[in-house]
């Protein structure tokens, strides 16, 4: 049962983002100088340093570094995010969104990660379940 | 390292432009354009204009190439479209079709 959240405003909350797996060799680079416009389709990660104006589909997982930005949609195995995004995102696994990034749009993701110090204008729609039940060898807490 | 890479299974339909060397590894349809060096990988296949300080073929390309420095089509590298290029080198077994202005 995906659970729906709205969010706005200043990340102030920490959260612990999983590590991200480094690029394969056949991954993709796109860098602090380079403009795309246009789509950005195919196998492989990316990791966009410049800026890309259109939509983005990888299969592996994406980054969009400090410094670059897009505007556009991007699906991806997870993604990363310290630049800016303006765009709805599809990601089979994480979507993590570090301190200093700007995101606005509609994450999906397996889970979505937020650093204290991002801006974030989003509709995040994450996979899990959340289990409500006691947890194993701890006294029964309250949980949200 | 370049700084911008299009590794192989990437393509990317549109429009590029940088300042930076730009390796093409996968495939591009559109406009590729760099202040830098320009290659193009064994198995790539762009269908693009393509402009670059200095441009080396090794893949198939359909578009014209302009570099204010040289142009190297590689063996086994294809190119169908006019060169204006300050120097041309066409390798043995590189197959090219089309015009050539070295600015003379």
């Amino acid at each position: 049962m995906p659970k729906d959240c709205y969010f706005e405003g200043m990340a102030l909350a920490s959260a612990t983002p999983k590590p991200m797996l480094r690029q394969s060799s056949d991954s993709s680079v796109l860098g602090p100088s380079t403009r795309v416009t246009g789509r950005v389709t195919g196998d492989g990660g990316l990791r966009v340093e410049g800026s890309v104006r259109g939509d983005i589909q990888v299969s592996g997982d994406a980054e969009i570094a400090e410094g670059g930005s897009v505007e556009g949609n991007v699906t991806a195995a997870s993604l990363e995010i310290s630049g800016t995004l303006l765009g709805d995102v599809v990601s089979r696994g994480p979507v993590s969104i570090r301190g200093g990034a700007v995101v606005r749009g509609e994450l999906r993701g397996s889970e979505i990660s937020i650093e204290p110090g991002s801006r974030v204008s989003a509709r995040l729609t994450t996979d899990f379940d959340l289990d409500l039940g006691p947890l194993p060898g701890a006294v029964p807490a309250k949980r949200r | 390292m370049a700084g911008t890479v299009i590794g192989e299974g990437l393509s990317i339909e549109g429009d590029v432009t940088s300042d930076e060397e730009v390796v093409v590894q996968g495939n591009l349809r559109g406009k590729l354009t760099s202040s830098d060096a320009v290659s193009i990988g064994p198995n790539s296949v762009v269908q693009a204009d393509i402009a670059g300080q200095s441009v080396s073929i090794a893949g198939q390309v359909v578009g014209d190439v302009t570099a204010p420095e040289r142009v190297d089509i590689q063996a086994g590298g294809r190119l169908v479209g006019d060169v204006k290029a300050a120097r041309f080198t066409i390798a043995d077994g590189a197959s090219f079709k089309g015009a050539v202005d070295m600015e003379v």
